[in-house]
């Protein structure tokens, strides 16, 4: 059997033999001014107060040891290392006594001196750790955490290097360290082993350390947009802080909730329905209509990781509602829990969160008051960054309440700061709003500056999404018609310098307000034309029903036909909702078994979120600006344009696989906004540069709107077939006296056969798309053996 | 040893000719590498090595600074640049606290209507709450965002530094223990001022970096025409012999233990210097 040997370490060996022949005092000295990472003076008078001045002589005569700054000794670290090590075997007592001294110099220091309190932090935190290591790894934990929220990364760092020199004495509590190390990994944005974090997790149950893992899954799931495991990791690290009591980690736990919640639906495409959504008769019937739905969509959404596009499904919007409510309810929480800390970063950083999402909740008011109760704190005061934050969102309040001038100078007086910090992506966001601020105030001049400014800060935050937004709103600046003609071609020339075209699948930013005047304008008309429409086919039907079968023999007086009917009707007038509810729920099956199935885990990163054209290739980018593959046209082969987006991802997935081939295969998974404007951008550019590429488009039209209607269509015309061929169905006609009632048989004949029929073209229907489908992969297939 | 004005080495015994040789080589402009990477275990000379280096170097001739990256001071890019500033010298020095008034002092910014914010961007400050018998720590921000405003006005700065050195002057970077640098700190000195130094940027400036792991970035072929990589080696025994015996004057009989047990592992400058100070303090004190 083999024993694992400890790696010979013939310095310390030397050591050993050499050390030991020092007089007592003098190893005595050297030993204790190896405890601080730093000696000087103030912590010499604690080490050894008798004889400081001599002993601190003694210390310097040793040449592993140097004097950086005045008054500053540091040892080599190979010699420090060994001394510290020694500690442990002769003394462990008395390292603690003198390790807890130092620990209260450091607090002091920490307490009554502001400047590299980070520093004095840290070395408390590290001597105290070697006092109580329970208690301070809890208190490292703590800080640690600080840090990082606040993007203190290099101190962070800094702390877990001091931390890890402890490793040895700290004994089990060093499993912390290998979570402090994850962590760090997590906010340098680095792959995390989520293994090791499982088996810590296993072994710590219902500890802190468990709690915090727990938390670290948890946001690493939200950043990858796995939300249900997200949701599922943070809810298990609450329950566990409820049980320890532990408030710090419990408020930021709701803290993490709250933008898991916030991130869904930012990712999904925002919301785009407003909060008050019952404010008219018709919505009430649409909402009455839609909640069936509503709860089933939102039990599945909240458990699968994904949400599909909000666009075009107005229910989803409520859904996303719930989400918004259920992020501001963490918020709230958490809030509460920072202010009975009275950490005050926190409070700052949950207001300005609170303050975005009530603002997209339309609560405007409560948003203002937050921002100006926030604006007085004395930490945002004093940081022009946070200042801007909350300005930023008073401006886009202003503008909503037509105040222009306000709104002007709120927005650009944080436009500056955000591009003096560079906060590209806020940056990005407040120029186009005081663009379309000096659009409304009729100042052209400034608009431009504006979006100007917006292509500068889209360029470096790379949101080829935004440069698109900002092009079309230049062009649409460009049209007015009371601009000189040299302002217009400075617009134009502006417009002109975005080369790339953008095409976009999830649209979370600033097109959302065009989005929500949409869907807000067009709704209602939606739903009544889909009631009409409804209404008019079922009485088209029944007419011509009537008419081709003799109109004298219709028993309109009869109560069961009208019963029917009318069921029918309501059948019908609910049919475009349900196809929809049993369309996504289908696909949210379909989809997660296949995920399930094929093992596929990143199931969104896999999936792009634009797509950008330029004369080279094309690529992915996801809507934060990060790029993804690159695509270069000379390298295509086969270009798949799939159906519609509800189906992209189990088709890209068996495409991939029907493929075998991705790198010279472009699939578009998703018809996207600008759809058909993408397809023709692809095939243009494989045609111009004479590619050998095929473009095939893969379609399942099944459950499109347009089959939906020549499937009814159809039917009806099959019913008037059906019912003209008397012969067949003999149940009018001579057999019946004029006037009299139609027997009870024949009567009820004729209300199966519309359903029936429909049911049977649908049929023909998916089969004819099927075999449409599968002739296409089956060409795909074909074409990529080429 | 940050910004440390070296006082003359104490005991020489290693005199690292090839390596000095070729930072003269470099440093006078006969090679055209600019980065020097020295590569050796702990306790091997690398700090000592670049301690010789800096006193090697005449100050008439150039602007230097020696910059510890394991320190708990220099936890960021943002620190790194704040030393420098504070220890270089000349008109880098200039520059850089001219950029450090303007981005760390008072906030004062104005707009064509007004001025919106007023405050002191201080330092990032650490406090500690008592709650319910238990610490809590909190970090309170003075300026979040502020880091990376002022990373890059100090780089400016430093930038522009270098272009108004005089042309006969230059600037030397010593930066001892990289591999203890930050990410932050290492991603802005390899990003940043290396890769610069690479493409042809910063042409009065040398650096020199020691390291006990590898240099990965050195991988790529592009950096062999600017920059040296040199693993530095242990001591030959009769350089230990001639040191423990000639030098420090010390009994053969603990030779003969040292070179027992350091064989193994070879013979570290650092390490032997230690133990002959230590057997010194011991002969004295026996002969008091």
């Amino acid at each position: 059997m083999q024993t694992s040997q400890p790696a010979p370490n013939p310095y310390n060996d030397a050591m050993n033999e050499i050390f030991e022949r020092l007089p007592v005092h003098v190893q005595d000295v050297l030993l204790l001014g190896a405890i601080p990472h730093v000696l000087d003076a103030e912590l010499a008078k604690l080490l050894f107060p008798e004889e400081t001045e001599a002993d601190i002589k003694i210390i310097r005569s040793f040449s592993f040891t140097s004097e950086p700054r005045t008054g500053q000794i540091e040892y080599h670290s190979l010699a420090r290392r060994y001394l510290l090590g020694l500690w442990m075997v002769r003394d462990p007592d008395r390292f603690r006594r003198m390790s807890d001294l130092l620990a209260r110099e450091y607090r002091r220091r920490l307490e009554t001196s502001p400047a590299d309190s980070t520093i004095h932090a840290s070395e408390w935190l590290f001597h105290n750790l070697v006092v109580d290591p329970a208690g301070g790894m809890s208190l490292v934990s703590n800080l640690f955490d600080e840090l990082l929220e606040s993007r203190e990364l290099g101190s962070a760092e800094r702390l877990l290097h001091l931390a890890e020199e402890q490793r040895a004495w700290i004994g089990s509590q060093s499993v912390w360290l290998d979570y402090f190390g994850s962590s760090l990994a997590y906010n340098y944005y680095k792959e995390l082993n989520q293994t090791a974090i499982e088996k810590i997790i296993a072994e710590q149950e219902s500890s802190l350390l468990a709690a915090n893992c727990l938390r670290l899954l948890g946001r690493n799931a939200v950043r990858k947009q796995r939300w249900a495991d997200g949701r599922d990791f943070l809810l298990k690290a609450l329950k566990i802080c409820n049980t320890l009591d532990n408030a710090y980690t419990r408020a930021s736990v709701h803290m993490d909730l709250g933008d898991l919640f916030q991130n869904l639906v930012e990712s999904a495409g925002g919301i785009l329905v407003e909060a008050r959504e019952l404010d008219t008769p018709f919505r009430i019937l649409y909402y009455v209509l839609s909640r069936g739905p509503l709860w089933m969509y939102r039990l599945l959404a909240e458990r699968v990781n994904w949400l599909p596009n909000l666009y075009n499904m107005n229910y989803q919007n409520w859904v996303a509602l719930h989400f918004l409510r259920l992020a501001l309810k963490n918020y709230r929480l958490a809030e509460k829990g920072f202010k009975q800390l009275q950490n005050r970063r926190g409070q700052v950083e949950i207001a300005n969160r609170m303050a975005g999402l009530l603002f997209a909740l339309s609560h405007t008011g409560s948003a203002e008051r937050l921002c100006r109760n926030s604006l007085k704190e004395g930490m945002v005061k004093n940081s022009p960054y946070y200042t801007a934050r909350f300005e930023s969102i008073l401006g886009q309040a202003a503008m909503q309440h037509k105040n222009l001038e306000t709104a002007h100078e709120k927005l650009s007086n944080s436009l500056e700061i955000f591009e003096r910090y560079g906060d590209w992506e806020n940056a990005a966001r407040v120029a186009q709003n005081l663009g379309e601020a000096c659009e409304k105030e009729g100042k052209a001049e400034l608009a431009l500056d504006a979006y100007r400014k917006c292509l500068e800060s889209c360029k470096n935050s790379r949101n080829g999404l935004q440069q698109t937004e900002t092009a079309y709103r230049l062009e649409k600046l460009a049209r007015k018609p009371a601009l000189s003609e040299s302002l217009r071609q400075r617009i134009m020339d502006v417009r002109r310098t975005i080369g790339s075209l953008v095409f976009m699948d999830r649209y979370p930013g600033p097109v959302q307000e065009a989005f929500h005047r949409l869907t807000r304008y067009l709704t209602l008309p939606s739903i009544l034309l889909i009631l009409l429409f409804t209404v008019a086919i079922a009485f088209g039907a029944f007419i011509s029903v009537s008419f081709i079968t003799g109109e004298s023999q219709v028993p309109y007086l009869d109560p069961v036909v009208w019963w029917s009917q009318a069921i029918f009707l309501f059948a019908w007038i609910l049919l475009p909702l349900l196809a929809l509810w049993g369309y996504n729920l289908t696909y949210a099956l379909l989809g997660h078994f296949v995920i399930l199935g094929l093992g596929f885990t990143k199931v969104d990163e896999a999936q792009p979120n634009l797509f950008v054209l330029d004369d080279q290739a094309i690529s992915q980018q996801n809507w934060a600006g990060g790029s993804g593959q690159k695509i270069f046209w000379e390298n295509v082969r086969t270009a798949v344009i799939d159906d519609r987006v509800l189906f992209s991802r189990p088709m890209t997935f068996s495409s991939s696989i029907l493929l075998h081939d991705n790198e010279t295969s472009l699939l578009l998974p998703a018809s996207t906004f600008r759809y058909l404007e993408l397809e023709k951008e692809v095939a243009r550019q494989l045609t111009d540069r004479r590619s050998p590429a095929q473009i095939i488009k893969n379609r399942l039209r099944i459950l499109e709107w347009s089959s939906l209607i020549s499937s009814l269509l159809m039917g009806v015309i099959l019913a008037g077939i059906i019912v003209i061929s008397q012969d067949l169905f003999s149940c009018y006609g001579a057999e019946v006296p004029q006037g009299a009632d139609c027997p009870e048989a024949n009567r009820l004949f004729y209300l199966p056969i519309l359903p029936l029929s429909m049911f049977f073209t649908s049929l023909i229907f998916g089969f004819i798309s099927l075999v449409r489908w599968l002739s296409a992969n089956w060409r795909i297939k074909k074409a990529s053996k080429l | 040893m940050n910004g440390t004005r070296f006082e003359p080495i104490k005991h020489e015994f290693v005199d690292r000719e090839p390596e000095r040789g070729r930072y003269g080589a470099i440093a006078c402009g006969q090679d055209q590498q600019r980065i020097f990477c020295l590569q050796a275990e702990d306790g091997w000379g690398k700090s000592w090595l670049l301690a010789r280096l800096y006193l090697d170097t005449p100050d008439q001739k150039c602007f230097k600074v020696v910059i510890d990256l394991g320190s708990t001071k220099v936890k960021d890019e943002e620190a790194l640049l704040e030393n420098i500033a504070e220890e270089m010298g000349g008109p880098i020095s200039e520059h850089m606290a001219e950029a450090m008034e303007t981005s760390a002092g008072k906030i004062d910014i104005k707009s064509e209507r007004d001025t919106i914010i007023h405050g002191d961007v201080a330092i990032n400050k650490v406090v500690v709450n008592h709650q319910g018998g238990s610490d809590h720590l909190s970090v309170e921000l003075q300026d979040p965002h502020g880091y990376g405003y002022r990373v890059r006005n100090l780089t400016r700065a430093f930038i522009a530094g270098l272009e108004a050195l005089p042309p006969s002057k230059q600037a030397i970077l010593f930066l001892d223990r990289f591999e203890k640098a930050t990410k932050p700190t290492r991603d802005w000195l390899v990003d940043q001022l290396l890769t610069g130094m690479r493409d042809g940027e910063f042409p009065n400036l040398i650096a020199v970096v020691a390291s006990t792991q590898p240099f990965d970035f050195l991988e790529a072929r592009e950096w062999r025409y600017t920059a040296v990589h040199q693993h530095l080696q242990g001591l030959p025994e009769d350089a230990v012999r001639e040191y423990w015996v000639q030098k420090r004057r010390l009994p053969e009989g603990d030779l003969q233990t040292i070179l027992k047990l350091l064989r193994t592992g070879g013979f570290s400058p650092s390490a032997l210097s230690n133990f002959a100070d230590m057997i010194e303090q011991t002969t004295a004190t026996n002969q008091a």
